[in-house]
């Protein structure tokens, strides 16, 4: 009976539409300045107050700026007409930061209506008051906060808990504690929905605080169920965090731990109660509940997770993408897990371009013998697919594949030529095929030739038999840059050169540069090679060389002109050399090192000595491309936490926590237990997906991950940074000369080097006075020099730091004398910070007692590097702590090693290591410069040393990406003027007063500015390699005590992968009132051409300027 | 969460609502329109101040921004979770709809998040807190000139056990309905073998059920599912021992449970295309009918396929139904109705290929829609349903309908 009703129900509400058209909103939204709102709005009647904000809402909704409204709303705050209230506050709320004056008149009737007896009216108060984030009422926002967190509603209490995020941003760290201690009461409320609100005020205000938790975790486990869905989602997070935090993961260290049932009980009842979230309706719930037993559970039970998380593909389609992000992270790392389940992963006719890459990608790292014929199969359907895209990214996994799996390459070859020469629908034109088909066969066929040639052969041949047939010229290329390869290997391949030879000289006119460049270097190749074996072809071959030479120094295009110069040259000088029977051809390649550089070598040429020069033709003719495998799809690796935004967007996000440190967090008396587990963490013994990093006795530190993630554990005993705050200032010899500014005194290279322990001799002070009366040239500063009636200057003695600072303290004195009559507004002081030196911190990339003696340690290097430009330079650090020598040490980056078409290496070393040998307890430096491309994922490297091999991480610092900028303090406001807008980020974060070597709160304001500004520097200097631009600190007057100075410093640099300017200002505030405040408050400005990058560069700012010493 | 929009099917800005201090400019959208050109973005993106959701619901674009770090699914599905609440509130969504009532949107928007966190997300509850436009408000709307869908009282406290239920619910008539809607997914490849059939389903509720009624609900072969994925009612425990549903249901409508079913054999019907060109021609052949008699009747059957782009015209009749194509899309659909149980429906004819176009070089994929009333492609049978805890025993229906979804037929 029900259907039927529900069916006449909305036949009538159609037959009755038009009728009722009038009843509608839909005037409203049209013409919503139809009526005179003002009139409106001061109308008697409620109906007509309604309609008014009912217009202003439409131009809200249609993104108009009715903020001019402003006064004549709030007057209508104190209806009590609950429509007219609903309507009043949802405009307050929008537009109160814009007018906060006219905003204040409304905290009366909030007041009133938090005490109304309905409690929607008293959490529509309180949503309103906290929402207009006025800064003046943050403390009766508190107090109503605190008082509706007690209320008997539930749905008042959660938005009282929701509202705690608001305060906290509105002011940090004032309420930072009474916050918290109401987050806790909101912890343990009974009813669900609060609790879920509650879990995200604690992510907001204190994620790191799991003293709050873990009193309460049992019982936040066992009510995981009735929480909301987005509760969940938040919860299960902080859980997950707490669990690493408090007892790391399971693994070797559990085993120590037998009579600690304490510890795998906190984690199996996790396990336990996030089990059942695994059947949610909610993705985001089924994704949070699926991290925390890929972490934290056995390999058993996590076969568990493998269905719900399959099912999500169907059963919510719009994540699909996320999901399927998450998926091919986990399949990479445990293919087995998802390797029945392939059928799951087909590409269906629905499915967008990303999902389908996705899939594809997952089909290649899941396939296994007993699927793979499946899989080829029904990769060969998508080949038809309309998209060529799709197309051509199908063929490049059979290649994947077919590399992978020797039993199916050679069917899989057929079909690839099959495809290359059109047979599969013969008399087609290539053109349809699709170009990026056919040349990812092309590249699928020689990347298995790589590796498996006597199979492939055959097809091979009839692939140079069909070169006429292919048209696409990177295609075209490819294959005769094998037949040149291959032409010494294979027998059959050399039989068929010279028709090959004469094909190639004849169609060599009518090519593309790419295959005019690759018939070059083939036939030189091949006759190089196959000098000896060639035989009767090899009159042919040289026949041919001649021909395209000859039009090659005449091409039009000068790549082609130069590459035929050149090798004409050298080919002159094979020819009459092996006429000469003077060498060994064979011999010559064995002892080739493609390492030499060829412009080396022919310079030696120039002593006639032929020999030389011939080591260097093969050499030049090698030296080209030879990878050749398959990269998968171009999907980048994701090392980011599943199921967070960095890890779909694959860069730090701004607020990116990577879990915390295992065992960081200790608040259960567990005594000796703990004790061993950490013992044995410490030894980074365990391996889990957190990179082990030992702790290292010289400089303390430990370090999470990703290098971005708030991790505010992080400390380290920099003594060295410290340093510079205490007698950083060795500074100018006055009286030695002109007083230049710093930035024309800065050597740009070497100045700035790392290693620099030579503190460099610089000017220190530069004076700009602005409105002075009495004027501060920036003279030769010299105690003799100094006019006596300037008093200002006559005390400026700077032998040294302390100097300067009793000068301060006399100079603003005398100030005071000396303006008596006309003020002097507020000088500036241009501090120079050449003298800060710059420690990088040595991080250890393999451990002695891993590396079996070796040990090896990197550190990053600030300045400008000499050479590779576009790579981050580090300096490594190899030990030998063993007894016996350590040779053949040589780096490897495994990755770049799968890579396609490297052009470039990722990582270069120099000077090669593998020249030297390591003696016993000896100690060498090496420069080595990597290429992150700019991305924060970890660069894997083999260590292979004594015939061992060794991989260990190293993982990028967004502070390094940069490169100093030279610049002068007119051009940096030039620039920052230009990039505003988009371009332009802030923050503010606070910095701690109490230092390890003094308390700056106990200095007056001059000398606490030139200590905070110096400790600035310094921390900034040593973590982040930009260029300090200038660095000014206030005059501090006591005439003009109530104005708030401030220390600017300016830091200027560019991107090292695209140049790209990047511009930071730090401004501290340093208020005289409040001189007794623990903290002070220094705001971050970005302006950087890469707003994602700036983003990131911010972040790594705020947490250098916050780090805890 | 910064803010949303609503974008209509032009990309103009129909709504904006925002949940934080700082009002996140509307250049966002048009950023993101530009690079939705050709609706391939997918459903998170970073521009280059915030990071993008987006899904699409019958046109309109539901797009939200984020400045900082959070889960990305509890973006989207928070998406989700706005358009089936709009959809539920009004019936639908279109432009009109929405324009039509902003008001009651924004108010759901405002009620939905706060602060960038969701507040009130439950159908139900939310039915309570903002009215439904309906008939009846309405035509007191016109009458009194006065419109007011705002209740003055919050939904009586759910200090219960159950955040999804109150306690003090009463109706006169006490009836609870289960809906089986199943969704087929099929692919057939070019061979005619079968690649995928699995089944998806749901079980829907409408319980209006008095008091605090415990429901257990029992399946004659639950071991046939492959999948699942609970409302939050359902109790873990039972499930797990002995695959029985023990719930106590929300009130009103709610979706219980979904399922899959996979590797099933036997497809209700059968589709054989053939497409062989020469010379510029391309003959068609499709044949439909029925292979394995669900015993119900296959109804609104279609059947469609992109046009090759090489096709310059085509000559196509059927012996039922009809065929019609829209010019813009260039897709072909077949219409064919109900599926007659004496004869095979039959499309034939020619296409012509473009000048210079021998062959046929990409061969479409047919996509077959149906719907049979009456039962559950998976076979999945409910047992038996028990209402416990109340002293009434209320009325209880069952139905079921089964449609095609991705059912595809590779040529």
């Amino acid at each position: 009976m029900l259907p039927q009703l529900a069916s006449t129900a909305a036949s009538f509400t159609r037959a009755s539409s038009l009728v009722l058209k009038a009843g509608t909103d839909a005037h409203l939204y049209d013409d919503p300045h139809d009526a005179d709102i003002l009139r409106l709005l001061d109308s008697k009647f409620d109906a007509e107050k309604v309609e008014a904000l009912t217009r202003l809402l439409a131009l809200i909704c249609q993104g108009s700026d009715v903020s001019a409204f402003f006064p004549a709303v709030v007057k209508s705050v104190a209806s009590t007409n609950l429509e007219v209230k609903k309507l009043v506050y949802i405009y307050l709320v929008h537009y109160a930061e814009k007018r906060p004056d006219e905003a204040l008149l409304s905290i009366n009737t909030f007041q009133k209506d938090l005490a109304d007896f309905n409690p929607l009216v008293r959490a529509w108060a309180l949503r309103a008051m906290c929402g207009i984030r006025v800064f003046v009422v943050a403390q009766l926002m508190i107090m109503a906060v605190q008082k509706c967190a007690k209320d008997p509603s539930h749905y008042v209490r959660r938005c009282a808990a929701t509202a705690i995020p608001k305060l906290y941003a509105l002011n940090k760290e004032q309420y930072q504690n009474t916050l918290e201690e109401l987050i806790g009461m909101l912890l343990d409320d009974k009813s669900a929905g609060v609790l879920g609100a509650a879990a995200a005020a604690f992510n907001a205000v204190c994620p790191d605080h799991f003293e709050i938790l873990a009193p309460r975790f049992h019982e936040v486990c066992r009510r995981l169920g009735e929480v909301e869905e987005w509760g969940q989602v938040l919860l299960v997070d902080i859980l997950h965090r707490y669990v690493v935090a408090a007892h790391g993961y399971p693994g070797v260290e559990d085993i120590g731990t037998d009579d600690g049932s304490k510890i795998p009980h906190d984690r199996a009842c996790l396990l336990e109660c996030t089990l059942p979230l695994l059947w949610s309706h909610n993705s985001a719930v089924v994704l949070a509940a699926a991290r925390v037993h890929w972490t934290l559970a056995s390999s058993e039970q996590l076969r568990k997770i493998v269905k719900p998380l399959l099912f999500l593909l169907r059963s919510s389609v719009d994540s699909q993408y996320v999901v399927l992000a998450n998926l091919l992270t986990l399949a990479k790392e445990k293919p087995s897990l998802f390797e029945e389940y392939y059928g799951d992963f087909f590409v269906c006719s629905s499915d967008n371009y990303h999902v389908r890459a996705m899939k594809l990608e997952i089909l290649a790292v899941i396939a296994r013998e007993s699927s793979i014929s499946a899989i080829l199969q029904e990769l060969q359907a998508y080949i038809n697919d309309p998209n060529r895209d799709f197309a051509a990214d199908a063929v490049r996994i059979i290649g994947v594949c077919a590399k992978k799996h020797p039993s199916i390459s050679f069917p899989c070859m057929e079909g690839l030529l099959d495809l290359v020469q059109g047979v599969q629908n013969p008399g087609s034109d290539q053109d349809r095929i699709g170009d990026g088909v056919i040349l990812q066969a092309v590249l699928a066929i020689r990347s298995v030739a790589s590796e498996h040639f006597s199979q492939v052969e055959k097809v091979f041949m009839r692939l140079i038999r069909d070169l006429d047939l292919i048209r696409v010229p990177a295609a075209r290329a490819v294959v005769i840059w094998m037949i040149g390869e291959y032409s010494s290997k294979s027998s059959l391949v050399r039989e068929i050169l010279p028709t090959v030879f004469s094909y190639l000289a004849s169609c060599f006119v009518d090519e593309e540069n790419e295959s005019k460049l690759q018939i070059l270097n083939c036939i030189s190749k091949a006759i190089v090679k196959c000098w000896n074996i060639l035989g009767g072809s090899l009159k042919t071959a040289l026949l041919a060389l001649s021909y395209i030479l000859d039009l090659g120094v005449c091409d039009v295009s000068y790549d082609v002109r130069d590459r035929a110069r050149m090798l004409q040259h050298l080919m002159d000088l094979h020819r009459s050399s092996m006429i000469q029977g003077s060498s060994d051809i064979s011999d010559m390649l064995k002892n080739t090192c493609l390492e030499k550089g060829l412009e080396s070598d022919s310079n030696s040429s120039s002593n006639g000595n032929s020999k030389q020069l011939l080591r260097t033709v093969p050499n030049c003719l090698l030296a080209f491309p030879k990878s050749t495998s398959i990269p998968l799809l171009s999907l980048p690796a994701r090392t980011f936490l599943l199921g967070s935004m960095s890890h779909v967007v694959n860069h730090c996000a701004p607020g990116y926590r990577s879990l915390p440190e295992p065992h960081s967090f200790t608040a259960l008396p567990i005594g000796s237990t703990r004790g061993i587990s950490e013992l044995i963490s410490a030894d980074g013994t365990f391996t889990t997906e957190m990179m082990s990093e030992e702790v290292e006795e010289e400089s303390e530190y430990t370090e999470s991950m990703s290098s971005d993630g708030s991790a505010s554990d992080d400390s380290y005993d920099s003594t060295t940074g410290l340093k510079i705050a205490g007698d950083g200032f060795t500074g100018s010899k006055g009286g030695e000369g002109e007083f230049l500014s710093l930035n024309e005194s800065r050597e740009v290279q070497g100045g700035l080097s790392c290693t620099g322990n030579d503190v460099s001799v610089a000017p220190l002070i530069d004076f700009s006075d602005t409105e002075a009366t009495e004027t501060f040239k920036p003279l030769g500063i010299n105690e003799k020099q100094v006019p006596s009636g300037q008093s200002g200057i006559s005390s400026l003695s700077m032998k040294s730091g302390d100097d300067f600072e009793l000068w301060l303290a006399s100079g603003s004195s005398s100030n005071k004398q000396a303006s008596g009559v006309s003020r002097m507004s507020s000088g500036c002081l241009n501090l120079s910070m050449d003298s800060i030196k710059r420690e990088p911190r040595k991080i250890t990339l393999l451990d002695f007692t891993n590396g079996e003696g070796l040990e090896v340690k990197y550190s990053f290097c600030f300045g400008d590097p000499t050479c590779h430009k576009k790579m981050v330079w580090l300096k490594l650090y190899l030990t030998n702590r063993s007894s016996d020598a350590v040779s053949a040490i040589s780096l490897k980056d495994t990755e770049s090693e799968l890579a396609k078409d490297v052009v470039k290496p990722r990582v270069v070393v120099l000077p090669s290591p593998e020249l030297h040998i390591l003696d016993p307890h000896q100690m060498r430096e090496f420069d080595m410069y990597v290429d992150f491309q700019q991305q924060l994922v970890p660069v894997k490297l083999a260590i292979n040393c004594n015939q061992n091999s060794f991989l260990v991480k190293i993982v990028p610092d967004v502070g390094t990406f940069l490169r100093p900028k030279v610049m002068t303090s007119e051009q940096f406001s030039i620039v920052e003027s230009k990039l505003i807008g988009m371009f332009e980020i802030t923050c503010r974060c606070f910095l701690d007063r109490r230092t390890k070597s003094q308390s700056l709160a106990e200095l007056d304001a001059d000398e606490e500015a030139l200590a905070v500004a110096r400790m600035l520097a310094s921390r900034i200097l040593s973590q982040i390699n930009v260029f300090l631009v200038t660095a000014t600190i206030p005059v501090y007057h006591e005439a003009i005590s109530d104005d708030i100075l401030s220390v600017h410093l300016k830091f200027s640099g560019e991107t090292l992968v695209d140049d790209k300017l990047c511009l930071v200002t730090l401004t501290l505030e340093l208020d005289p009132i409040s001189n007794n405040a623990s903290t002070l408050l220094v705001e971050v400005k970005v302006n950087c051409e890469d707003s994602v990058f700036g983003s990131n560069i911010l972040n790594r700012f705020q947490k250098a300027v916050t780090e805890k010493q | 969460m910064n803010c949303m929009f609503l974008l209509s099917d032009n990309g103009e800005v129909m709504l904006e609502k925002q949940w934080m201090g700082q009002p996140v400019d509307r250049s966002i959208c048009s950023w993101f329109w530009a690079q939705n050109d050709s609706r391939k973005v997918p459903s998170v993106i970073a521009s280059p101040t915030y990071y993008v959701f987006h899904i699409v619901r019958e046109g309109i674009t539901f797009l939200a921004c984020s400045k900082t770090e959070m889960p990305p699914l509890l973006g989207i599905e928070f998406l989700c979770k706005v358009a089936d609440v709009i959809s539920e509130y009004l019936g639908g969504i279109t432009e009109d709809l929405i324009k039509d009532n902003f008001v009651i949107v924004y108010q759901l928007l405002d009620e939905m998040m706060d602060n960038g966190f969701p507040l009130t997300t439950e159908i139900n509850t939310l039915k309570d807190m903002i009215a439904p436009p309906n008939i009846v408000s309405r035509m007191l709307s016109v009458v009194t000139g006065g419109s007011s869908n705002m209740n003055t009282v919050l939904p009586i406290a759910t200090t219960s056990n159950w955040p999804w239920r109150s306690t003090d619910v009463k109706y006169s008539n006490n009836e609870v309905y289960f809906d089986l809607v199943e969704e087929m997914d099929v692919i057939v490849n070019r061979d005619g073998f079968l690649i995928k059939y699995e089944v998806y389903g749901e079980i829907r509720v409408i319980a209006r059920l008095s008091g605090v009624p415990e429901l257990t609900m029992t399946f004659a072969n639950p071991s046939i599912i492959n999948d699942v994925s609970f409302h939050p009612c359902v109790q873990f425990r039972p499930w797990e021992t002995h695959q029985q549903l023990t719930f106590v249901p929300p009130d009103g409508e709610f979706k219980l449970m979904s399922y899959r079913v996979k590797k099933l054999k036997n497809t209700p019907i059968y589709v054989k295309p053939q497409f062989s060109s020469t010379g510029g021609l391309c003959r068609v052949s499709i044949l439909v009918g029925i292979r394995n008699d669900p015993g119900k009747q296959i109804d609104y059957t279609t059947l469609e396929f992109p046009l090759p782009s090489s096709v310059a015209s085509w000559d196509l009749t059927a012996n039922h139904g009809n065929i019609s194509s829209s010019p813009g899309s260039k897709t072909l659909t077949w219409t064919i109705g109900k599926m007659p149980k004496d004869k095979s429906p039959c499309l034939s004819g020619t296409m012509h290929l473009e000048k210079g176009m021998d062959h046929l070089e990409e061969f479409p994929t047919l996509l077959v829609k149906f719907k049979i009333m009456g039962i559950a492609m998976s076979g999945l049978r409910i047992d038996r349903t028990d209402v416990r805890n109340v002293t009434y025993s209320p009325h209880k229906g069952f139905r079921a309908v089964s449609k095609a979804a991705n059912y595809e037929i590779r040529t």
